[in-house]
């Protein structure tokens, strides 16, 4: 009788975070898609590149959610970028081919490098990300290709005109990168939730338990890095989209910290929170730089705070600010109760 | 170029020099990492803390040795005040809450270097009693350079003495191998921690204090020097002397070697060198014991 | 940081009248530098363009001049969405500033289709009033083959015929060592060795000197900037090269602002620069005072470019009595405009869109307790190439 009260509390819980999760989410669309109805004409670029840093942040937390932590995911985001670029103004080719060349680009190069990069992890991992980026930016600065520093404008948008959609226009481009931030949302979602995703998971919560069940924890790894290499390529091809332009800034050591910073604000592992931290990010930061001159300074006190009193991020204390709350409420709960900490 | 003597020999030197700065900074934050777990991204704003101090110190008309004696104590100081502050707050948070609060860390450390100094990047002089140049078996090499690799030749010796020949030493080595044994041992581990992370920051301190004069101080130093400082660390392996010295080592030969030889890859080199330990051995060279076994 | 300007009592007496008036204001967007690596020049630049906007304004034909800058983050991407900002959002009637010249770019094609002149500050690379030149974009700061070319057959003239050229590994240094080398050898010259280091993650320059000893040649032209300047001064000195072979370099490499760093290692280096605060024209003297009176510091060639771009703009306006919604008369304009600097005699050269200026060879001394530049030859009226500048007409 209790165990089987424990059971429904429990899964009364669990279904509670997911559908909170799922919920922030929707209301997170429906914002966006307010702002952007409402918003002046620049704001519209904002929202896009909101939107944009939205896919990026969802790549960086599908790969959080089996444990790994990414400091240098900008790499990734450059090689979906430049591959767009090349393939559309060097080689002349159409944007939507480009964005095929870019996600495949990404898939193949985040095979490669998590072929190596997987079997480390933690600290270890986190340098090998950031090696490998670095390596990526020091290739771009010095590209006679890609004009090097000085960067490479031109980039034509994809062409929808066929279909009656103008991307050119600033609104339709920041509609379409909600649309597509939401897929991207939806479309992991549904991995998080499916055998695949929960195996990743138990492989955040203790490897080598997995392990010895006979799971192979390497391959599951290098799954997730892949996947998270072809979304974050996926959204550098529409950043440069956005900008019209590439440089090698993009692949800096402060974008992968930007991106790291926008999942942890919005809650690693929760998803949503993913482009809920980017939102923040995007509206911060512009707001910090017309206003205040050393904007760093208030960005970093804004990360610290973060670490030190929202480690879960937003997402994650409402979750568990939920949590506590439906615990409180279920009057016969065994004194025992353990509760998951999933997310 | 490379076969001729001379100049392979000053290269050799360079090479030194290079590795003796980087094993300054290398060793406080691979023990630190070793023995608490910590992973300290701000060490390096502390490396740009004491070399701004420094200058200050010369600008207010002190020599370069007051600056040298001072400026790691004031490091130190505001080391472990953010350590009590700010960084024990998270210290079994895990690497991922200890890399955000350190990159914030870093963010506002050099914004405040910028309101406090300005953007323009610093000099110290070099003191003048090292400012010519020694002839080495016919090199002309620098002295200031020469006094740096004995500085850290003698910082290396120091620290090993102290690790393998103290009692303190012995806690230290204790607590990296295995922090919870010891604690039931009755060690305060508490106060090793603090004691380790001063000495390691003082070390930091002293490497900004002498690089100044070769390098400069500038804003963003501090970002610069940390990344190579954690490939030392990664490629050394963590928490031990013996792997601190190898990193340094191994990355101040490739560094300096790989631009002569390899212009064009020049930047790539380290990573590159990294990749191939890494490769090979997942947890670097010569980690301590407890982080031989793959994670 | 977004700042309008206008100045204090004469702005409050001004909107009284504007609403009788109803005159717009002149907006002009500047794109500088208030965070990043390039602040301390972006600085300069703001606080040249504010005096000449007091000097010379602060209005024009009735109209109040508004100075809007937006801070590009010391890189490209930032300036080019600011750039869309100031021309979507903001509606302003002129662009002035960017120091990048990746920057000035990538913002050339957007001011260009929006109709909005471009007057640079900065952004000195050769393409910009070269094979990308626009109808629609003029430079009031200078172009690297101005700086380059006339130097060669100077230092070749003065004996140096063996250079051995050291450079941080980006478009700048390559493009100026290409102008030199041009020029140089064809005036008798030889380049013995041209070596390049990872720009921004170069702190040791011992075996880039070591290379250049080992060549033997009468001076070494270095290429670097900012921090890498600094440290690459020092380590020539320390390695003994100071006083054994002498060190040429161009503007930016042994800048003002960089003198404290420097120190005495850099004495006796031959630099060929557009500016220099020792100037003994009346034009300097007056600035100097001027922007020492405001700004309580010298002004180093920043401040005089930034300046210079404003009364451009303001000269341009005057021309068209103030009516700058008449864009393509005001670009005209700007191209009818010349003064005299405290640069020296300046014009913008219609067919390139580049200023026509001096170029000043000088030698840094020691006088007293500090550097100083010391004149040594002035190159007059120098132009840049109008041949690969192919301009649509201005419509």
């Amino acid at each position: 009788m209790a165990s089987n009260l424990m059971g429904s509390n429990l899964a009364s819980m669990m279904a509670n975070r997911t559908f909170v999760r799922r919920g922030i989410g929707v209301v997170l669309i429906v914002a966006a898609l307010l702002a952007q109805r409402f918003s002046s004409f620049f704001a519209q670029e904002l929202i896009a590149e909101a939107a944009i840093l939205g896919i990026f942040t969802l790549s960086l937390d599908l790969l959080a959610t089996c444990g790994l932590v990414s400091f240098g995911h900008a790499g990734l985001l450059g090689i979906g970028a430049y591959a767009f670029g090349g393939v559309t103004v060097l080689m002349g080719l159409p944007p939507s081919v480009a964005i095929v060349a870019a996600v495949l680009g990404g898939i193949v190069v985040s095979f490669l490098v998590g072929l190596l990069a997987v079997r480390t992890s933690g600290a270890f991992f986190i340098m090998v990300t950031l090696a490998a980026a670095e390596m990526f930016y020091a290739w771009a600065f010095r590209s006679k290709l890609f004009n090097g520093a000085d960067g490479m404008g031109g980039i034509p948008r994809l062409d929808l005109k066929p279909i009656g959609i103008d991307l050119d226009n600033p609104e339709i481009f920041a509609l379409l990168c909600i649309a597509l931030c939401v897929i991207v949302w939806v479309l992991l979602e549904l991995v998080v939730a499916s055998p695949f995703g929960r195996t990743l998971a138990a492989i955040r919560q203790n490897p080598s338990r997995v392990a010895a069940l006979g799971g192979r924890v390497f391959a599951y790894r290098l799954a997730a890095f892949t996947t998270s290499g072809a979304i974050a390529a996926l959204a550098g091809a529409f950043k440069v989209q956005h900008t019209n332009f590439i440089s090698p800034d993009l692949v800096s050591w402060f974008v992968s910290g930007d991106v790291l910073i926008a999942v942890v604000i919005g809650g690693m592992g929760t998803l949503v929170g993913g482009p809920l931290g980017a939102a923040v990010l995007v509206i911060l930061k512009d707001v910090l730089s017309s206003y205040v001159g050393h904007w760093y300074l208030f960005l970093g006190a804004i990360f610290a705070f973060v670490a030190l009193a929202l480690p879960h991020g937003i997402v994650g204390y409402m979750l568990d600010l939920i949590g506590r709350l439906s615990q409180s409420r279920t009057p016969a709960a065994a004194p025992g109760t353990s509760q998951e900490a999933a997310p | 170029m490379l076969l001729d003597p001379y100049f392979f020999a000053e290269q050799v030197l360079n090479s030194l020099q290079f590795s003796m700065l980087l094993f300054l900074l290398a060793i406080g934050l691979s023990v630190v990492f070793g023995l608490m777990d910590y992973l300290n991204l701000a060490h390096g704003t502390i490396y740009m803390f004491a070399a701004y101090v420094a200058f200050t110190v010369t600008q207010l008309g002190g020599s370069f040795w007051a600056a040298l004696a001072l400026a790691p104590f004031v490091a130190a100081a505001v080391g472990l005040l953010l350590y009590f502050l700010l960084l024990k707050r998270v210290e079994r948070s895990g690497h991922l809450a200890q890399v955000l609060l350190t990159v914030g860390i870093i963010y506002m450390g050099t914004d405040l270097m910028r309101i406090a100094y300005g953007d323009l990047p610093k000099g110290v002089a070099q003191p003048d009693v090292l400012k010519g140049a020694v002839n080495l078996f016919g090199i002309l090499y620098p002295s200031y350079r020469l006094f740096l690799i004995g500085l850290g030749l003698v910082v290396m010796t120091a620290l090993y003495f102290a690790l393998e020949r103290t009692r303190l030493g012995a806690l230290v080595r204790a607590g990296v191998d295995d922090r919870a044994t010891a604690e039931t041992l009755g060690i305060d581990i508490g106060k090793v921690f603090a004691l380790v992370f001063a000495i390691g920051t003082y070390l930091a301190g002293v490497g900004g204090v002498v690089a100044a004069p070769i390098f400069g101080v500038y804003p963003g130093m501090d970002v610069t020097i940390i990344i190579l400082v954690l490939i030392v660390v990664v490629v050394g392996g963590l928490g031990s002397l013996k792997g601190a010295i190898l990193g340094s080592l191994l990355i101040g030969f490739a560094d300096t070697f790989g631009k002569i030889l390899l212009p064009q890859f020049a930047m790539m080199i380290i990573y590159l060198v990294m990749a191939l330990v890494l490769t090979f051995r997942p947890t670097g060279l010569l980690p301590a014991r407890r982080f031989s076994t793959s994670v | 940081m977004r700042r309008a300007l206008c100045a204090g009592a004469v702005c409050a007496v001004l909107s009284m009248n504007s609403a009788a008036l109803a005159a717009d204001p002149f907006k002009i967007g500047g794109i500088l530098a208030t965070t990043g690596n390039d602040v301390p020049q972006g600085t300069e630049m703001a606080n040249g363009m504010r005096l000449a906007i007091e000097q010379i304004g602060p209005q024009v034909n009735g109209r109040d001049i508004q100075l809007l800058i937006e801070d590009d983050g010391s890189n490209p991407n930032t300036g080019l969405q600011k750039a869309r900002k100031l021309i979507q959002s903001d509606k302003v009637d002129m662009i002035a500033g960017v120091l990048l010249s990746a920057t000035a770019l990538a913002i050339s094609p957007v001011a260009s289709a929006a109709k909005v002149p471009v007057i640079l500050s900065l952004a000195s690379a050769n393409a910009l009033t070269g094979e990308k030149c626009s109808p629609w974009v003029f430079r009031a700061s200078y172009a690297n083959s101005q700086i380059a070319e006339p130097f060669g057959p100077w230092i070749a003239a003065k004996g140096y015929k063996n250079i051995f050229i050291l450079g941080a590994d980006f478009v700048t240094p390559r493009e100026f060592a290409g102008d030199f080398r041009r020029t140089f050898e064809k005036a008798g010259g030889k380049v013995v060795g041209e070596v390049y280091s990872p720009f921004n993650k170069t702190q040791d320059f011992g075996p880039y000197l070591a290379q250049a000893r080992s060549a033997n040649p009468d001076a070494i032209l270095a290429f670097y900037y900012g921090a890498e300047a600094i440290l690459f001064a020092k380590q020539y000195e320390s390695f003994g090269l100071k006083g054994k072979i002498p060190m040429i370099a161009m503007l930016g490499t042994t800048p003002v602002m960089l003198r404290q760093a420097q120190g005495s290692s850099v004495d006796g280096v031959i630099s060929s620069l557009n500016y220099i605060p020792e100037l003994q024209n009346p034009e300097n003297i007056a600035f100097q005072k001027a922007y020492r009176e405001k700004f309580h510091a010298s002004a180093s060639e920043f401040a005089v470019m930034g300046y210079d771009s404003m009364r451009f703009a303001i000269e341009a306006a005057k021309k068209v009595n103030g009516h700058v919604e008449d864009r393509v008369a005001l670009a005209k304009a700007i191209s009818q405009v010349s003064f005299n600097s405290a640069r020296g005699p300046t014009r913008m050269n219609p067919a390139t869109h580049q200023v026509d200026q001096n170029v000043y060879i000088a030698k840094i001394v020691k006088k007293g307790d500090a550097e100083v530049f010391d004149l040594i030859d002035t190159i007059p009226n120098v132009s840049t190439d109008a041949s690969a500048c192919k301009m649509a007409p201005l419509q």
